[in-house]
C-alpha cells in the first residue's frame, strides 16, 4: 500500500510530473484540479510494481496521463475514488512493449458519489515479442446517480510474436448509469499501408506514419503543452527505435 | 520493350483468377478509357499495375518505361511515375491532408534525389492547387478522408494527383459519387495535366466522364479481358446498346 500522500489543496491547479513510477496516495480537494503526468521509463535490467491511490473530491478535477516504455516488467496501476458529486476523471495511457518486455496498465474507477464522470482511454504497441496489457475497471456503487462512465483500449501489434491483453470490467450497482467499453487489439491496415505506398511512401515509413497517427490521436488529449511536447519526443524517439 | 505494356497477364487474389490473358499497351500523351460490367476485373487490374501486394500475378509482363515493373513494391511504382486515384480511398485517421502531402511530395521528390520541398514552398503549391479544385482550407486541416463524402474523397485524389504530377495517372472510377459540379471540377483537374508525355487510364462506368475527359481509345473489358476496343464513339455506342448486345455484336 503506498505510504506518501500528497494533497492538492481546496480550489488550486496543481501540475505534477512525475519522472519514475512512484506508489502513493493523493487526495485532490473539493474544487481543486490536477494534471497528472506519469513517466515510466526505466532500464530494461529493472522491474517495476507501483500503486497510486486517488480520491476526487466534490467538484474536483483529476486529469492523468501515463506513458509506460521501460522494464523488463512492469505493472503500474491507477485507482480513482470519485468520492464527491460532480468530481471527474480523465486517465489516458500509452504502453509501448519491444524485445521481451511485460508492461501491464490497470486502472480503476469507482463512482461512490452522484453525477461523477470518468474517461479511460488507453493505446499500446507490441513489437517483437513484447507483452502488453491493460486491465480496466469501472465501478458504480449502488443508489448513485447520474453517473458516466467510458473506457477505450485499442493496441497494435507491429509483429506476430508480440501479444497483446485486454481484461474489460464493468461493475455497476446503479440505474442511471451511462458506461461504455470497448477494445480493439490488431496489426497495422494493410490497406492503408497500401495506400502510402501508392503514393511513393517506402513500407517502414509508412508503417512508422500510421503507428504514429494511431497514438497521436490520445497524445492530443493532454493539455499541459510542455508535457504534451514531451510525450511526444519519446513517444517519436521510441518508435524511430523499434521500428526500423 | 514499352513505356506502357501488359502482355498475357493472368492475375488475381487467392484462388481466385480474376485476369485473364490480359493485355494492354497505352503510349505517351494517350488517355484510354475501360468500361465493362462490375466484377469483371477493372479495380482488379489498377491494383495489380500499383503492385497491391493481395494480388498475385501468375502469368506475363507489366513494363513501364521499358522496365519490367512486376518485381518493383508499390512505392517504387509510384516513383516511377505511376499514380492511381482510388475507387473508394481509405481513411487515414490521425494524419491530416496537408500531412500527407508533404509525406507523398516529398517521397516522391526522394526518388528523383530532390531535397524536400520546404514548408512555405509546399503550402504555396498545396494551396494554389486545393482552391482549384474547391477544396477548403479547413479541409486541408481534417484527417485524410476521415468524415469526408464520396465528393471530397475524389476531390483530395485529385488534388494529390496534380500535386504528384505523375507520368501515368490510373483513376479508378473517379466519376463515381460525384455531381455535375464536382465532375466537372475532378475533370478540368485531369485535363490540366495533359500532355505528350503524360497519360491516363480511366476507369468508368459511364459516357458521362468521358464527356469531359476526351480519350483516344475505349475499351470494353469482359470476364478478365478487353474484348472490344475503339475510339471515343465506342464509349457512346456502350451507352445507347448495352454490354450484352455490343459484346455478342
Amino acid at each position: 500500500m503506498p505510504e506518501e500522500t500528497l494533497i492538492i489543496k481546496a480550489g488550486s491547479k496543481q501540475t505534477v510530473w512525475e519522472d519514475a513510477p512512484i506508489s502513493r496516495r493523493i487526495i485532490v480537494e473539493s474544487g481543486a484540479k490536477l494534471l497528472h503526468y506519469r513517466l515510466q521509463e526505466m532500464p530494461l535490467t529493472q522491474t517495476n510494481n507501483s500503486e497510486t491511490i486517488i480520491e476526487v473530491q466534490e467538484n474536483a478535477v483529476y486529469e492523468s496521463f501515463i506513458l509506460q516504455t521501460g522494464a523488463e516488467k512492469s505493472f503500474l496501476k491507477t485507482v480513482v475514488n470519485l468520492v464527491g458529486e460532480k468530481a471527474s476523471a480523465f486517465i489516458g495511457g500509452i504502453y509501448l512493449a519491444a524485445g521481451k518486455q511485460k508492461l501491464r496498465l490497470e486502472t480503476e474507477v469507482y463512482h461512490k458519489a452522484e453525477n461523477t464522470i470518468s474517461e479511460q482511454q488507453v493505446r499500446g504497441v507490441a513489437a517483437d515479442n513484447a507483452e502488453g496489457e491493460f486491465v480496466g475497471l469501472i465501478d458504480v456503487a449502488g443508489g448513485v446517480k447520474a453517473i458516466i462512465g467510458n473506457q477505450m483500449h485499442k493496441a497494435l501489434m507491429l509483429s506476430e510474436t508480440a501479444g497483446v491483453k485486454c481484461v474489460p470490467e464493468l461493475a455497476i450497482a446503479s440505474e442511471d448509469v451511462k458506461c461504455t467499453h470497448g477494445s480493439s487489439i490488431g496489426m497495422l491496415d494493410e490497406n492503408q499501408l497500401f495506400y502510402l505506398q501508392s503514393r511513393g511512401i517506402p513500407l517502414s515509413q509508412a508503417r512508422f506514419i500510421l503507428t504514429s497517427a494511431f497514438l497521436a490521436e490520445i497524445l492530443n488529449t493532454i493539455t499541459e503543452e510542455n508535457c504534451l511536447q514531451n510525450f511526444r519526443q519519446k513517444v517519436e524517439t521510441w518508435l524511430f527505435v523499434n521500428m526500423k | 520493350m514499352a513505356w506502357f505494356k501488359i502482355t498475357n497477364l493472368d492475375a488475381g487474389t487467392g484462388d481466385k483468377q480474376i485476369l485473364s490473358d490480359f493485355n494492354l499497351e497505352i503510349k505517351p500523351g494517350e488517355v484510354h478509357a475501360i468500361m465493362g460490367p462490375n466484377g469483371t476485373g477493372k479495380s482488379t487490374l489498377t491494383n495489380v499495375i500499383c503492385g497491391n501486394p493481395k494480388y498475385t500475378v501468375s502469368k506475363g509482363n507489366i513494363e513501364f518505361k521499358d522496365k519490367d515493373i512486376l518485381s518493383l513494391p508499390p512505392e517504387e511504382r509510384a516513383g516511377m511515375g505511376i499514380f492511381l486515384g482510388f475507387q473508394n480511398p481509405i481513411d487515414i485517421p490521425g494524419v491530416s491532408v496537408m500531412t500527407f502531402l508533404k509525406y507523398a511530395t516529398n517521397a516522391q521528390r526522394a526518388f528523383k534525389g530532390l531535397e524536400p520541398l520546404d514548408a512555405p514552398s509546399l503550402l504555396k503549391k498545396v494551396k494554389l492547387r486545393a482552391q482549384a479544385l474547391g477544396i477548403s482550407d479547413a479541409m486541408l486541416k481534417r484527417y485524410l478522408n476521415v468524415g469526408f463524402s464520396g465528393g471530397e474523397k475524389k476531390r483530395i485524389e485529385t488534388l494529390q494527383m496534380t500535386m504528384l504530377e505523375p507520368d501515368f495517372a490510373i483513376l479508378d472510377e473517379m466519376d463515381s459519387g460525384l455531381d455535375i459540379d464536382a465532375l466537372k471540377v475532378v475533370a478540368e483537374g485531369v485535363n490540366v495535366l495533359k500532355s505528350p508525355e503524360r497519360s491516363f487510364l480511366l476507369i468508368t462506368h459511364y459516357d458521362r466522364l468521358l464527356t469531359y475527359i476526351e480519350p483516344d481509345v475505349v475499351h470494353i473489358m469482359v470476364a478478365g479481358k478487353i474484348v472490344r476496343s475503339g475510339d471515343k464513339s465506342l464509349a457512346k455506342e456502350l451507352e445507347e446498346k448495352g454490354y450484352a448486345e455490343l459484346i455478342n455484336a
